[in-house]
């Protein structure tokens, strides 16, 4: 029989919530930013337990709801196309850190859209199954 | 529903998360080094992986698959995971100047079109306690679908907020692997979207054909 054909059961490991933390990040609008050049934005707290794993649900400026998934990607047009990346990281034993991140990969200056982004991270921890 | 499932630690009415494998791998790796490694999960069916990794062996410092420090548009570390029928597979490429170690910590859950017996995780009395603290994961719908390219299910939940979703979708290799990365402005990958009403998943993989996918929606609030 499958285990989750099972309400509760010793027989099988499991993962448990213990905290959830909402982070928000502005990435401001028109940026510059020099051949190969990246620019990080940031946001740290406190939440969980070192060495849990955590779920993430990420907002943002016109998503129309929530994206789920440890990593989101927006395109975005400047003075040329680039990408702003969204994440989450265990930065420390007690601390998880929210990231936006653009990196310059063309061959010249960018200077970023006009319009900003801001993002909020949904992030849910877990005491992990290991000892 | 008659009550509100986020005010309950656990719910006779919604089973907890079952981990029907728990795996840890750890490699060393020279200066863009790349290891590809199988591991036997000795299940007789494709479990549905969830992994995280770093270069501390205690985990002080982690990140989720596919996630991790930057550098530029890359990252110092490519990590994946995935499984097929017979193995877990991982691939690591250390992209840093320095030798390095990546540890890994991994487990799965059994696939909800699956009915096998699975060997038990707990293997301590104590291992499962249930503990006031801390909540545990209701789990409200899992299925799986097969969307052809650009289509989407919708899963209508009506819970009227934004409930916690994991997702894992079968890759090129035909291996399954959770989803990672949402591009929600180009073709590529899938895309999952959350409101307080459906949770949409959209292949978006224009030119990858057809995507088996599975999902897991929690009676929890994201």
């Amino acid at each position: 029989m499958r285990p989750e054909q099972f309400i509760l059961t010793g027989d099988y490991a499991t993962v448990a919530n213990d905290d959830n933390a909402t982070f928000t990040i502005t990435v401001p609008g028109s940026v510059v930013l020099a051949p190969g050049a990246s620019m990080q934005w940031t946001e740290t707290k406190q939440v969980g337990v070192q060495g849990g794993f955590d779920i993430l649900q990420i907002e943002y400026t016109g998503s129309n709801g929530r994206l789920a998934g440890p990593i989101t990607i927006l395109e975005r047009t400047g003075t040329a196309i680039y990408n702003v990346r969204f994440q989450v990281s265990r930065t420390s034993p007690t601390e998880i850190t929210a990231f936006a991140e653009i990196f310059n990969g063309s061959g010249s200056t960018l200077t970023t859209n006009s319009s900003p982004i801001t993002a909020t991270f949904y992030v849910s921890t877990f005491i992990p199954p290991f000892s | 529903m008659d009550y509100d499932a986020r005010n309950f630690l656990i719910s006779g009415d919604f089973p907890l998360d079952k981990i029907v494998y728990l795996g840890e791998y750890s490699v060393t790796l020279t200066s863009f080094q790349i290891d590809f490694k199988e591991i036997p999960h000795n299940l007789t069916f494709t479990p549905l992986m969830m992994a995280q990794w770093s270069t501390f062996s205690d985990f002080r410092v982690a990140y989720g698959i596919n996630a991790g420090p930057s550098v530029g548009i890359g990252r110092d570390f490519d990590t994946t995971i995935e499984a097929d029928g017979t193995n877990i597979i991982i691939s690591t490429q250390n992209r840093t100047t320095s030798t390095a170690t990546v540890y890994y910590r991994m487990f799965a859950f059994m696939p909800s079109n699956v009915n096998e017996v699975a060997p038990f995780t707990s293997v301590e009395g104590d291992d499962y306690i249930i503990n006031s603290d801390r909540n545990y994961m209701k789990l409200m719908y899992s299925d799986t679908a097969t969307l052809g390219t650009t289509q989407s299910i919708v899963i209508e939940h009506g819970l009227g907020y934004h409930p916690r979703v994991m997702v894992w979708h079968t890759a090129f290799s035909g291996a399954v692997r959770p989803h990672f990365v949402n591009y929600p402005d180009s073709n590529i990958e899938l895309l999952v979207r959350v409101t307080t009403a459906t949770v949409t998943i959209t292949n978006k993989n224009q030119f990858g054909g057809s995507m088996d996918v599975h999902y897991r929606i929690y009676a929890d609030e994201a």
